[in-house]
């Protein structure tokens, strides 16, 4: 196993992030993400592993093994803020691999490679702030079937394929934390989180990530998960927990704030082999 | 000038949107072909394709919970829309080539009149938007020769993020809205609520996913809330759908939540008029009843 894992970060993925013109919170976001984006650089990273909420899986998990990714994507929601174009290279052999790992223990796989398959606002939003030098990427869906453990599961197999690989790969978890949208227009200038209880949740959330690392951060998600609603019920925690291993796991938090409400957070995991 | 005469809702469909029935038929748009698969779903489209020929509608709108927004209901209302819609769980059943002329007028009336009932409504304007797979499954499969004019209403989520209650009372305002919309513009319009019944999928799928051998629904309360449900509707029952939806939805995961339904079952005033049913299957184990209600 010559490959390794040089790190990994929680990222938001929504289209918000690329307009931070519009707000002081935005524009804290989009600074963190170029913040990442250098430390990805650094990391001398060779392929991006790819996890995001955005891209719901039913027949088990899915990998995205089409050679080039490219077009034009509109958001559902926020179509009236233009385009998203995406033009990407997949690591089209480490999607390969991940599936072959993800599928031993049982669970079900599937490759995707389909001209025109829609990829996710999540992931063209988080690569386009994240990876201008056009580092290869695998992109791993979200199974909507798969609670939390099953998650850290999938994460353990990929990150097993990232090793066994012989590259330097970097593992982006896209999600947001709390997803209590405002439901109405607002003013971008006075986004704010929605719920002040949210807020204190995702802060605990983010201090359990930074003090004592992801296995007892995703420990509180039952708990946190009652009282505010979480990004897939925080699957792309558990998912780098899986990917970052039980231990050594803390993350140090670049920057926290609101998207329309919501909470989000970028958090780098650095290397910890 | 003459005024209009006033339009008019003529049938509404429970029209699920399984891609598996467009594999199913082989249709030229598809560039996926199979052995066929799901007849009985398919020949209930056939009866109401039969429908839409008698009733001959200027318009369809349909209601897609896989056009989820968030601030809002959306009304597409760009005179053209066309492109592939690949659908992002069946890729491999369903990668269609599609153009459809939208009735750009109507959906501003349905926005202006849906702001009328304080609702937050908005106009989709980027020809670049990709239709999603559910408004394009619904209305090939009520309309193969797409030449009627449509129109794409998303499903805003507020069922989901506020609580069964007020997001319903958001789907019941919206309908209202869309009567309202429909009767200024003239039109004689179809709608189509773009449910699934219970919604719970097999994370596998046989091969060929056209077996027909391995098709069930995956399990038997599924079963028994479908026909509850069926049943309460053949009946007319408005009142005791109601007060059950929460429950059904809970227990079968029924997709249903997203609002279609109590969207159009308000435009229709909730009729108390035996719906038709025209079909019940299942679909990689969800449950799927294609039903009328007749309006003229």
């Amino acid at each position: 196993m010559n490959g390794k894992l040089v790190g990994a970060a929680l990222v938001p993925g929504l289209p918000h992030l690329l307009s931070p013109q519009k707000s002081k919170a935005w524009e804290l976001l989009n600074s963190a993400m170029k913040t990442l984006a250098t430390q990805i650089a650094e990391a001398k990273s060779e392929a991006l592993l790819v996890y995001s909420t955005q891209w719901l899986s039913v027949l088990g998990t899915s990998f995205q093994t089409q050679a080039r990714p490219h077009g034009v994507h509109v958001d559902e929601n926020w179509h009236e803020w233009g385009d998203l174009p995406f033009d990407f290279q997949s690591d089209v052999a480490l999607s390969k691999a991940c599936a072959t790992e993800v599928g031993g223990p049982g669970f079900p796989t599937k490759l995707i490679d389909y001209e025109e398959f829609p990829i996710d606002t999540g992931t063209i939003v988080a690569l386009q702030l994240l990876n201008a030098k056009k580092t290869p990427v695998s992109i791993v869906s979200s199974w909507v079937y798969a609670d939390g453990e099953k998650t850290a599961q999938i994460g353990k197999a990929v990150a097993t394929a990232a090793r066994k690989s012989g590259k330097r790969v970097f593992a982006l978890g896209i999600s947001s934390l709390s997803t209590r949208y405002f439901t109405d227009e607002i003013d971008p200038a006075t986004d704010r989180l929605s719920s002040p209880e949210d807020d204190a949740g995702n802060r605990k959330l983010l201090g359990e990530i930074e003090s004592g690392g992801l296995t007892t951060a995703c420990a509180l998600l039952p708990q946190l998960g009652k009282a505010m609603p979480l990004d897939m019920g925080g699957n792309a925690l558990h998912w780098l927990r899986g990917v970052c291993g039980e231990n050594k796991n803390q993350g140090r938090v670049l920057a926290y704030g609101p998207l329309w409400g919501t909470g989000n957070a970028i958090v780098h995991f650095p290397e910890n082999e | 000038m003459t005024p209009k005469a006033p339009g008019k809702i003529v049938a509404g469909f429970l029209a699920p949107h399984p891609p598996h029935l467009v594999y199913g038929e082989n249709p030229p748009q598809n560039r996926v072909k199979s052995q066929g698969g799901w007849e009985t779903l398919r020949w209930a489209y056939e009866r109401c394709r039969e429908s839409m020929a008698v009733v001959k509608p200027d318009v369809i709108l349909v209601h897609s919970p896989h056009w989820t927004t968030i601030v809002g209901h959306h009304f597409a209302a760009v005179p053209e829309l066309k492109g592939r819609s690949v659908d992002p769980i069946f890729p491999h059943l369903f990668q269609y080539d599609f153009s459809m002329k939208v009735d750009t007028e109507l959906a501003a009336l349905c926005a202006e009149e849906g702001k009328r009932e304080g609702l937050n409504t908005k106009l989709m304007t980027n020809p670049k938007f990709r239709v999603d797979y559910g408004t394009i499954v619904s209305l090939h499969l009520l309309n193969p020769k797409w030449d009627i004019p449509v129109l794409p209403i998303s499903a805003n989520n507020s069922p989901y993020f506020s609580g069964w209650e007020s997001g319903q009372e958001q789907m019941v305002a919206l309908g209202r809205a869309t009567a309202r919309a429909i009767e200024k513009s003239g039109r004689r319009a179809v709608l189509a609520a773009s449910n699934t019944l219970s919604h719970l999928h097999f994370s596998e799928e046989p091969n060929p996913p056209e077996d027909m051998s391995q098709e069930h629904i995956q399990t038997m309360g599924q079963y028994q809330w479908d026909m509850r449900i069926i049943d309460l509707l053949r009946r007319g029952e408005m009142a005791e759908l109601k007060r059950v939806m929460p429950q059904f939805i809970d227990e079968a995961f029924a997709e249903v939540r997203s609002g279609g339904l109590m969207w159009m079952l308000s435009a229709l005033g909730f009729p108390t008029t035996p719906a038709k049913l025209h079909g019940y299957g299942t679909v990689i184990g969800t449950g799927n009843a294609v039903m009328e209600w007749r309006n003229e």
